[in-house]
């Protein structure tokens, strides 16, 4: 059993090589070039131009510039084209922010989900089901951006009930999590929004499956109470289809968070990420593309993990 | 998306990366001047919390970037300053002398002036800042060195051949002596404007460290306001400058904020989190009804600072007839463009010289909206209509390619122009794609794009870069051009440069190698009780920052 997980944890570096490379490559590839970030490029003379790229490490050999790039990550060195500041510095810097909005986000969404799932479930064809069919249509062909900016027109703009940008109080920098509070809660819905919709869609089919078993009905036949049937017999056999969803919107958040902190104005990951994919601030984005690729990896594992532990059946031996 | 979830879960991967183009903000410029009606005078306290978009170092010394050049007036000054008429005006130089040739400049400068570390301005901190722009490691200040480089010595300096300019003297310490090969009259107003760094404090940084030193980004100056936290993608915090030499500023704290683009910098401004927006960050022309309909936002245009415009290749044989290129001039409705697609927010000139600068001439000749005349031109050069419409001649059709990072006014180029026969492909660009690889090759057919003007003080700047034949990229070449770009700095006498620019701008526009075709008002909102002073451009409301007040009660 341990062989195996480590076996799937060595798999992944091949795998982190794959997605370095394809990042640097895609980089490499777009047109555009970094040294016109850093003088008005108006007025950038081809001699200046070389001057900077120099400077800048981008007139090595590719491979070489590869090398030093992935080294830099590992050792921290590696310093934004933009601002010189160290790039694990810059991330280290947002991930706080994109992990409290999508943890929150997914918290929620997996919380609402279930229990919107499953009363849905309960009564096929019902209210519950039929408003619950309409709110999974509407999160997945909407896109979020539109669901943000909705959210902001009416909260902040018409009502004024919540703040539309950043994650603190204007001008404030120090941390506290009370007054940043009312600051997360439309990113949070925002993120939660869609992914509970998703989720609830598989609760729903997943419990109305299990409904569907022998065993249900023998649970029933022995006397047992409607709420214990459910929670003790159909949920649980339901959540290993939920629980394989659930690993799958790690990408989702993160790809998520590029519009949501963009569009409320939150210093996390993926804002930093767009900026420096527009101004071609390639040490930026090699670092946060691979970081995010981690973290995917890693949430591929622990979901598998999990499977585990909801489903004995599945256990390795 | 569903079916995509159960597919794989690394598809994923880069997803947001690629969302990013979703982000490209639209940015439009500027418009004219009005008056203002505070009934309190200015008083002191209170904040403002603005947008303007945030500088990538707050070093100006190495960045040459707009951003660099409007954020650091907040924290910096030079010896010089611009008045409303671009005039220089006395900052940290108390006054100047220039020699009867023109050619050396004593500058004497304010004593008693402190940096907001407390350490006293002088006139080391003059030459040491100058030396550093010019320094042949700081490779990307090359473009700031240009406006050094008549300095007696500066060329040696910067080719690593000297020690130290020879044309910056120190007389004394409050007083700063400067050589010039030739007469450069934007001397006094750009190169005399930049920045002062305290030479104590940056003296030991390698040059090649610049960037990355701390001070970089925690600026210490002798301007009007003192950084307190810059935290980056959210805000810079500062604090009013006690000591300031021009007198405190009315405003106790500036928050500027980091917003990611110019709509939500709007919908920020709606909620009131925002007190004002504009430099850069102009409120987008879709909201400016709604900007105007608020009772409690003032809508403000200035011209904007970039000039839209197509660019003849004029490599491409079908651009080398001056008649077809005037009659697509003539082709043009620059009245549609204006009012349809800038909703009347942008003007129009016909030259490449801020309208906010005196060296301006609004009556230059244009060669607009006249089909007919268009049509006879298209005639008299070969081109007659072919049978599906399109001009031809010797059976080539007046087809081509405009390869353009503008999307706004292209297509309705396009649609004008196709009313006269005139057969245009739009290829829409990024920025990336176009300028390196295209446009700086002298690659592209007819180039869409926009003139970034009016940010420095001089209307020199971007005359050489875009005009001259030595570094244009169209192969424009006209001797009288290239002589009247460099007689209009050689005099210091205001009447004569203007009298030379203004044959400039006509030359250029009998020329026609450019299709100057509007320049966007930049839309400055304001949520009343912040008083601003109204300036030509948004670049001179920035400067005027100290004089910024909020009324009645904080």
């Amino acid at each position: 059993m341990s062989r195996y997980w480590l076996g799937r944890v060595l798999q992944a570096i091949p795998l982190l090589f794959a997605v370095s490379l394809a990042v640097f490559a895609v980089l490499r590839l777009a047109p555009g070039d970094p040294s016109t970030l850093l003088a008005d490029p108006a007025y950038l003379n081809e001699q200046q131009r070389a001057e900077i790229q120099s400077s800048l490490g981008l007139d090595d050999p590719l491979p070489v510039q590869y090398v030093r790039t992935i080294a830099g990550i590992a050792t921290g060195q590696l310093r934004s084209f933009r601002t010189t500041e160290p790039t694990v510095t810059m991330l280290g810097n947002a991930l706080p922010t994109t992990a409290a909005v999508g943890l929150m986000g997914v918290a929620l969404a997996t919380f609402a989900g279930l229990v919107l799932g499953s009363a849905a479930a309960t009564r096929p064809g019902g209210r519950l089901d039929r408003g619950l069919g309409l709110a999974v249509v509407t999160a997945i062909s909407v896109p979020t951006f539109v669901i943000a900016l909705f959210a902001l027109r009416l909260f902040a703009e018409q009502w004024h009930l919540l703040p539309a940008s950043g994650i603190r109080p204007i001008g404030s920098s120090a941390f506290d999590p009370l007054a940043s509070a009312p600051h997360l809660v439309l990113p949070v819905l925002v993120t939660a929004f869609p992914i509970a919709a998703i989720l609830a869609r598989y609760t729903r089919d997943a419990v109305g499956e299990a409904l569907a078993e022998e065993y249900v009905r023998t649970a029933h036949g022995k006397g047992l109470a409607e709420r214990v049937v459910l929670r003790r017999h159909v949920l649980r056999n339901a959540l290993i289809a939920v629980v394989s969803v659930v690993g799958t919107i790690t990408p989702l958040v993160l790809g998520g968070s590029v519009i949501v902190e963009s569009l409320f104005g939150l210093p996390g990951i993926g804002r930093i990420t767009v900026q420096a994919a527009l101004q071609r601030d390639y040490p930026v984005v090699m670092t946060t593309t691979l970081f995010s690729a981690v973290l995917v990896i890693a949430a591929n594992l622990v979901t598998d993990f999990i499977y585990g532990l909801v489903d004995p059946r599945i256990r390795l031996a | 998306m569903t079916t995509r979830l159960r597919a794989t879960r690394r598809q994923f991967l880069g997803y947001g990366a690629a969302l990013g183009g979703l982000w490209i903000a639209s940015c439009v410029g500027a418009a004219p001047p009005g008056a203002s009606t505070s009934s309190s005078g200015p008083r002191r306290g209170g904040q403002a919390v603005i947008y303007i978009t945030h500088p990538d170092t707050l070093n100006p010394v190495i960045s040459p970037v707009s951003t660099t050049i409007y954020n650091t007036p907040f924290f910096y000054s030079g010896l010089t300053r611009p008045a409303d008429d671009y005039q220089p005006q006395a900052d940290l130089a108390e006054s100047w002398t220039a020699s009867p040739d023109g050619k050396v400049f004593t500058f004497k400068l304010r004593q008693g002036v402190k940096f907001h570390d407390g350490q006293p301005f002088t006139a080391d901190d003059v030459k040491f800042t100058w030396e550093l722009i010019s320094h042949p490691d700081n490779v990307t200040g090359r473009q700031i060195a240009g406006f050094f480089s008549r300095v007696v010595g500066a060329a040696d300096y910067t080719a690593g051949k000297a020690t130290e300019i020879a044309g910056i003297k120190v007389l004394d310490p409050y007083t700063v002596q400067v050589t010039l090969t030739d007469v450069y009259a934007p001397f006094l107003t750009i190169s005399a404007g930049q920045p002062i760094l305290p030479k104590a404090l940056w003296k030991d940084v390698p040059v090649k460290q610049l960037a990355a030193h701390p001070a970089s980004r925690r600026p210490v100056g002798t301007g009007p306001f003192v950084l307190d936290t810059w935290t980056a993608n959210e805000s810079i915090v500062m604090h009013a400058y006690e000591d300031y030499h021009l007198g405190r500023a009315n405003l106790d704290r500036i928050v500027s904020l980091a917003v990611a683009d110019q709509t939500t910098g709007f919908g920020l401004l709606k909620s009131g989190e925002l007190d004002a927006m504009g430099l850069y960050s102009s409120v987008p022309i879709d909201n400016y009804e709604e900007l105007k309909n608020d009772p409690n936002l003032e809508a403000r245009p200035v011209p904007g600072l970039a000039n839209m415009y197509a660019e003849f290749n004029l490599r491409n044989p079908l651009f080398q007839d001056v008649r077809v290129r005037k009659a697509l001039s003539y082709a043009t409705d620059r009245g549609a463009l204006r009012n349809d697609l800038w909703r009347g927010q942008a003007q129009h000139i016909n030259s490449p010289i801020h309208p906010a600068f005196w060296a301006a001439n609004p009556n230059t000749t244009t060669f607009d909206n006249d089909p007919a005349k268009a049509a006879d031109l298209f005639a008299q050069a070969g081109w007659k209509r072919g049978s599906d419409g399109i001009l031809e001649k010797d059976g080539q059709r007046l087809r081509f390619k405009m390869q353009t990072i503008q999307r706004d006014y292209d297509v309705v180029l396009q649609e004008q122009w196709k009313k006269q026969g005139v057969d245009m492909q739009v290829e829409r660009m990024d920025f990336g794609s176009f300028w390196a690889p295209l446009y700086l090759q002298g690659k592209t057919e007819l180039a869409g794009l926009n003139l970034p003007f009016g940010l420095y003080l001089d209307p020199d700047y971007p005359l050489t870069g875009y005009f001259s034949s030595r570094l244009n990229r169209n192969k424009y070449k006209n001797d009288k051009i290239d002589e009247l770009i460099p007689a209009a700095t050689a005099t210091l006498d205001r009447e004569e440069r203007r009298k030379r620019y203004f044959d400039f701008q006509e030359t250029l526009a009998q020329d026609v190698p450019h299709l100057w075709l509007g320049v966007p008002n930049e839309i400055w909102g304001i949520r009343k009780g912040l008083v601003i002073p109204k300036k030509q451009t948004g670049y001179l409301t920035i400067r005027a920052i100290k004089d910024w007040y909020r009324e009645g009660k904080s």
